[in-house]
């Protein structure tokens, strides 16, 4: 299985980083998710996660986004989903949300994203 | 002769003080389409302006880009993109007043839905913050299934923290001027 890795340009405001290790189980997102064709964008990497899980190996999401737009968060909110989905079934399995120290707006989604998708994820103030 | 140096006279005048205001007051005054190349350009713009922490200068940001959308996909005066789709156009002013930034947004909508835009927004200001996020969880849902939802309202009261304002001005063809504002404080 492939690495998936997608490269924002630096000080970009509208497309984060991405990096997903098949090898090592580590995925990274980071920036800012302000997309218009957001399904275009997250498809590949729901789809990648849906390979993954299969393996059944370890798996770290690191996610480091300051920013999601309405359009965008669906798309977090099925990749969490799918998370939380291979969590239950046994896997080894831990998210990570990475926020800058004072950013309520932004707990206060990550907070919203546990209650709907009942996923627990773990916030880190940096 | 005479006419026009008084002509003149009176645009000076008048450019002297629009750029009194906008050096003292005004921080980002557009009109136009909100494609992403515009917004490069003013988010940088954004970037250099603001002297304050990042806390701060990333809530304005989102605030700004929160509004942008709200235009770029409710405005009812579309304007063909270099990427031959269509886009929102408006109007967005961000300025300073006292110990808070004002952002102003106008843009036209139909008659029609002038109703269904003050019920939102009445319902919104309505709410505390805790059940503003559970109304907006809701919201979030009705956006996943595709149904129409007032998901970017929420988000935009959620990030000011201040009340949301409108007002619609006639303007002919079926149609409404409406001016949106809302604030947040330079202390966040």
């Amino acid at each position: 299985m492939d690495n998936l890795e997608i490269q924002a340009k630096s000080g970009s405001h509208f497309k984060p980083s991405v990096k997903l290790d098949a090898d090592t189980g580590v995925c990274e997102i980071e920036g800012e998710s302000y997309l218009e064709e957001s399904s275009q964008f997250y498809q590949p990497i729901y789809d990648w996660l849906v390979e993954y899980t299969k393996t059944k190996k370890p798996l770290l999401f690191n996610f480091r986004l300051s920013y999601v737009n309405t359009s965008s968060s669906k798309h977090i909110l099925y990749i969490l989903r799918l998370l939380r989905e291979y969590g239950e079934q046994g896997n080894d399995m831990q998210t990570n949300w990475y926020i800058e120290s004072g950013d309520m707006d932004t707990e206060e989604d990550v907070e919203d994203y546990m209650i709907i998708t009942g996923l627990d994820i773990k916030i880190i103030k940096i | 002769m005479s006419d026009n140096s008084v002509n003149i006279e009176s645009k000076a005048e008048f450019l002297e003080d629009f750029y009194e205001m906008l050096s003292k007051e005004v921080i980002i005054a557009y009109r136009g389409t909100f494609e992403k190349s515009v917004l490069g350009v003013l988010a940088q713009n954004i970037e250099t302006t603001i002297d304050s922490d990042t806390v701060l200068k990333r809530k304005f940001f989102k605030l700004f880009l929160e509004l942008a959308q709200n235009i770029s996909d409710h405005s009812v005066e579309l304007v063909k993109t270099a990427s031959d789709g269509s886009s929102g156009s408006g109007l967005l002013i961000i300025k300073h007043k006292g110990e808070n930034y004002v952002f102003i947004t106008g843009n036209l909508i139909e008659n029609k839905d002038l109703e269904s835009i003050n019920k939102s927004i009445e319902h919104i200001n309505s709410l505390n913050r805790d059940q503003l996020r559970e109304f907006k969880r809701k919201q979030i849902e009705l956006s996943e299934k595709g149904e129409k939802n007032c998901f970017g309202l929420i988000q935009i009261a959620l990030i000011s923290g201040h009340h949301l304002e409108i007002k619609a001005i006639e303007a002919g063809n079926n149609q409404k001027f409406l001016i949106f504002s809302t604030e947040i404080s330079k202390d966040k």
